[in-house]
């Protein structure tokens, strides 16, 4: 009884949980400076969608709707068309980002790796249907972020 | 007798090869040349398997089951077979599945991964083979093929004509057509099923979609009157191919490139896509509510004695019972369906299309007698059956207008004028009459007078060769379904039957139209059939109704040009006050004679019943919903029964419908007269002057067929005129030109001449493929031909 009066006057308690606050202050910080600062990616990082193009401009999708059958989520819609060279090409290539779930599927059944995911994970939407991702954007996303694209895929193969 | 496979104990019977047995016992055996319709060749072991006390593995298509042998499939022997021969194939196959059309239905995608190695072990490079360009209907990548000789053996056996062969041996080895023509066979769209890999694919749908993303239909082939089953293939509520769904009875696993190839033409730029009604003299496009008003208000106007409906017979059982339903209960009684009939004498003695013997007992025929049938181009699947019995060394006889191409050979074919046909048959009735004199069982069948006043005496020797061909048992006699323009085709019907009788044989008139019987059957005639509870009154035939000038006329899903009198159809529409149809294609040239257009959806996005020859019911469920804002048949047509008349259940649905058709339809059968003792013969045409012959093109035959791009891409040129060189001679004309003038009344055409000897004496011979070919005039009339 007179202990716990004692200890209750000089406030051990508060200092007691003050400690770990007292000693957090010097210890090295976990949290980033979001957006100033940012985590580390792995290269297998599974972001937003690009559809890539081979060097020389050609697009790499052959429309063999793999990808389509794949995704667990239904996100992915493809229409396609025999294009006059005789080759085989989308005519639609919709993902809705509502629906997917960023599960890498569609990446890995790829016969020709073009669609891929990126490391972008910073996007928003204003307006209802900005939610889907066309063609269109899907091939400029692939042609902005080329580059880190190009190295992420050969590393991911060497990890295979 | 017994073997075991797999340990098991399996029954066969002598004659049986080992992959027959286990197949039918449910063990798999991988294999690519062989197919159990055709015959073996056993040039791709891939059925490799262990035969106990053989130390080399055995190919279990050619092989022979013995007694008491045992045999393993999935030994270390025979699994290290196969996957050596997978290696082999795939050496040269390419790995191109994600842009092959067949990839998810692909044999060797399926047995390479059940029976192949993981990896392969050949890094060298692979053969590439040039392909050529057989036609618009078949797709090919011979560098996918893998030399089973499938669609090599389909040619020679089943369709008949050669077209694909094998040249070249080992490395520069290839199949490809003999001299680079295009595939001409009617049957050619079945290689693409035979076909293992994706060396051969239907051209129409290549690359339009994926074998995974496809829904399966069965379907009701509504092109001929076999009535093949079918599947659809949909994709997105549009039909994306069609492939043969078997039918051991009918089609067994093949199908007509028409049945195959016509659901391209569903969104024909002459679709009618919303109702249409002359508003003040022009078409504007309305409301479904607004077209049934505007229906209801002038067909009120107008007398129904004055008023005549006709029906497609390519349409369903259910349409054609309703359509007569609605019209008689508007006291309309005109109807008809027999729209391609020139002539409509011995009216009583008509008979509908049919068999009378079960399709598939064709094949089982001794001897058969075509009379003007272009039957391998006409009814492709009929042609098989006929092959398969001259395969089995039946007589087959054609008397023909034209030398018909065969996909089988004739004993005797006799080419004569089409003027002359009717005398050809009441020869072979004479010889007949003459021969059977003696015969007990026919003393209470008496030939008719006026056939008989016609006998004349015997000269032609192939007479009395068909004659006596027909004389032999299990014979059949087929009436070409060319000759219903024909003038006198009532008078062929009535004599093949006579022939019939005489010869104890079995006789078929072919219909063009899928569902001839269903519109007899329903009543969409001008009958007084009991079972329908009409009170007796017998309407205007077509030819009748059109020659009345009636006040309005109701046309259901016929062209135009389907109509025999087709120039007085269009004078009397002309001056009708109103004219109804019920359409889902029409040309813009048609279109200024209605007044209102329906938009009928085509039979593929509808149910429905189809009658066959054989009278065989076949019902089908719909493809896909109707395109555009068209609605099924029966739905138009019921409505209009609820807006009409009183008394009409309005809870109707599809069900009841059919219900309702089975219960007063099905049981009812058409008791084929045979009393022919008033029969007269009236010649109808006996002239010698040049006269016009030639039925439809096979690819011509009804509304969608006509629309089917790729089918009419098959025929490069169509507008020709064949004649024989006598007659040109006599016509002096100059042979040295390739065009010719020819003339019906007051209408000219300017055509390809075509010297050929297949055409008879005095004939232009013209298949009707084109509108220009209708323009022109009727078949069977009197022509002329003058140099240009």
């Amino acid at each position: 009884m007179f202990k716990n009066y004692i200890k209750s006057f000089f406030l051990y308690e508060l200092l007691l949980g003050m400690k770990v606050t007292f000693l957090n202050m010097f210890k090295k910080k976990t949290t980033l400076n979001y957006p100033h600062e940012k985590a580390p990616q792995s290269p297998r990082f599974r972001g937003l969608h690009a559809l890539r193009r081979y060097p020389s401009g050609e697009e790499r999708c052959i429309g063999c709707k793999l990808c389509e059958a794949v995704c667990p989520a239904l996100a992915i819609t493809i229409d396609t068309e025999e294009r006059n060279d005789g080759t085989r090409r989308t005519t639609k290539y919709d993902i809705d980002l509502f629906k997917c779930i960023f599960c890498g599927f569609c990446e890995e059944a790829c016969p020709v790796d073009a669609i891929v995911e990126t490391r972008i994970y910073e996007y928003h939407f204003e307006e209802r249907g900005e939610n889907i991702l066309s063609k269109g954007d899907l091939l400029k996303i692939g042609d902005k972020f080329e580059d880190q694209i190009t190295i992420d895929q050969s590393d991911k193969a060497q990890r295979l | 007798m017994k073997i075991k496979i797999n340990n098991k104990d399996c029954k066969f019977e002598k004659g049986d090869t080992l992959i027959q047995v286990a197949d039918r016992n449910g063990i798999h055996i991988p294999r690519f040349c062989y197919h159990d319709k055709l015959s073996i060749a056993a040039n791709c072991r891939m059925c490799l398997v262990e035969q106990v006390g053989i130390n080399k593995p055995q190919p279990a298509c050619s092989t022979p089951a013995i007694e008491n042998q045992e045999y393993f499939t999935k030994s270390e022997l025979a699994m290290t077979a196969q996957k050596n021969t997978m290696e082999l194939l795939l050496i040269n196959h390419p790995l191109d599945c994600p842009v092959c059309d067949q990839a998810g239905m692909c044999e060797l995608q399926d047995q390479a991964l059940m029976h192949g190695r993981v990896k392969s072990r050949y890094e060298q490079e692979k053969r590439v083979v040039i392909d050529h360009n057989i036609g618009p209907l078949i797709k090919t990548n011979m560098t996918r093929c893998i030399h089973c000789t499938r669609c090599v053996r389909y040619g020679e056996e089943i369709a008949g004509i050669k077209e694909f062969g094998v040249i070249g041996r080992g490395e520069s080895m290839e199949i490809r057509t003999y001299l680079t023509s295009a595939i001409n066979s009617p049957m050619s769209g079945n290689m693409i099923d035979i076909c293992p890999v994706g060396a051969l694919n239907a051209a129409p749908s290549h690359m339009k979609g994926r074998t995974w993303e496809l829904e399966e239909v069965k379907h009701i082939s509504s092109h001929d009157c076999v009535g093949s089953n079918m599947s659809l293939h949909i994709l997105d509520n549009n039909v994306f191919r069609v492939v043969p769904h078997e039918n051991k009875k009918i089609n067994e696993v093949w199908i007509s490139d028409r049945d195959r190839f016509s659901y391209e033409a569903i969104d024909h730029n002459d679709r009618v896509k919303k109702p249409i009604a002359k508003i003040n003299g022009r078409h504007t496009e309305v409301e479904w509510d607004q077209a049934f008003d505007i229906i209801k208000k002038r067909m009120s106007e107008i007398d129904a004695n004055k008023s005549a409906g006709f029906i497609s017979a390519n349409s369903t059982v259910e349409e054609q019972y309703l359509f007569q339903k609605w019209l008689r209960e508007n006291n309309i009684d005109n109807i008809d369906h027999r729209v391609s009939q020139s002539n409509f004498d011995h009216n009583d003695k008509d008979l509908m299309s049919k068999l009378d013997i079960p399709i598939k007992d064709i094949e089982n025929s001794k001897s058969i007698l075509l009379i003007d049938s272009n039957i391998t181009y006409d009814q492709p699947i009929l042609s098989h059956k006929i092959r398969k019995a001259f395969l089995k060394d039946a007589k087959i006889n054609s008397i023909h207008t034209y030398n018909y191409k065969y996909n089988f050979d004739t004993n005797n074919s006799l080419l004569v004028n089409p003027n002359f046909l009717s005398e050809t048959l009441i020869d072979i009735v004479e010889y007949l009459s003459v021969v059977t004199v003696n015969d007990k069982t026919l003393k209470n069948f008496n030939i008719p007078e006026g056939v008989k006043k016609n006998f004349k005496g015997l000269n032609n020797n192939s007479i009395i060769k068909i004659s006596n061909d027909l004389l032999i048992n299990n014979s059949l006699i087929l009436l070409g379904s060319n000759l219903i323009n024909h003038p006198e085709f009532q008078l062929f019907k009535v004599l093949t039957n006579i022939i019939s009788i005489l010869t104890k044989s079995h006789k078929g008139y072919i219909g063009e139209k899928s569902n001839e019987t269903g519109a007899w059957l329903t009543g969409c005639y001008p009958s007084k059939n009991k079972n329908l509870n009409l009170d007796g009154k017998i309407g205007l035939n077509v030819y009748e109704s059109i020659q009345e000038k009636l006040d309005l006329y109701i046309i259901y899903n016929l062209d135009l040009i389907d109509f025999y009198h087709y120039s007085e159809l269009q004078e009397s529409l002309d001056s009708a006050k109103l004219v109804i149809g019920f359409q889902s294609f029409v040309t813009e040239e048609d279109k200024h004679y209605y007044d209102i257009i329906l938009p009928l959806a085509t039979t593929y996005e509808s149910p429905g019943t189809f009658i066959n020859i054989e009278n065989e019911w076949q019902s089908f469920v719909q493809g896909c919903t109707p395109h555009y804002t068209s609605k099924e048949g029966w739905k138009i047509l019921t409505k209009l029964r609820l807006m009409q008349s009183t008394g009409v259940d309005k809870s109707l649905d599809y069900i009841d419908i059919l219900n309702e058709v089975d219960s007063v339809v099905r049981n009812d059968t058409l008791h084929v007269k045979n009393n022919l003792d008033d029969f007269d013969v009236k010649k109808i045409s006996s002239n010698k002057s040049l006269t016009r012959c030639g039925g439809k093109s096979s690819y011509y035959t009804d509304n969608i067929v006509r629309r089917a791009p790729s089918l009419n891409l098959v025929n490069s040129s169509t507008n020709l005129v064949s004649v024989n060189k006598k007659t040109l001679e006599q016509n002096n004309i100059d042979l040295s030109k390739n065009k010719v003038i020819v003339k019906q009344g007051q209408n000219t055409l300017l055509a390809e001449l075509v010297i050929d000897e297949n055409v008879s004496d005095d004939c232009v011979y013209i298949i009707n493929s084109n509108k220009e070919h209708y323009d022109l005039g009727k078949q069977y009339q009197t022509i002329r031909i003058e140099n240009v």
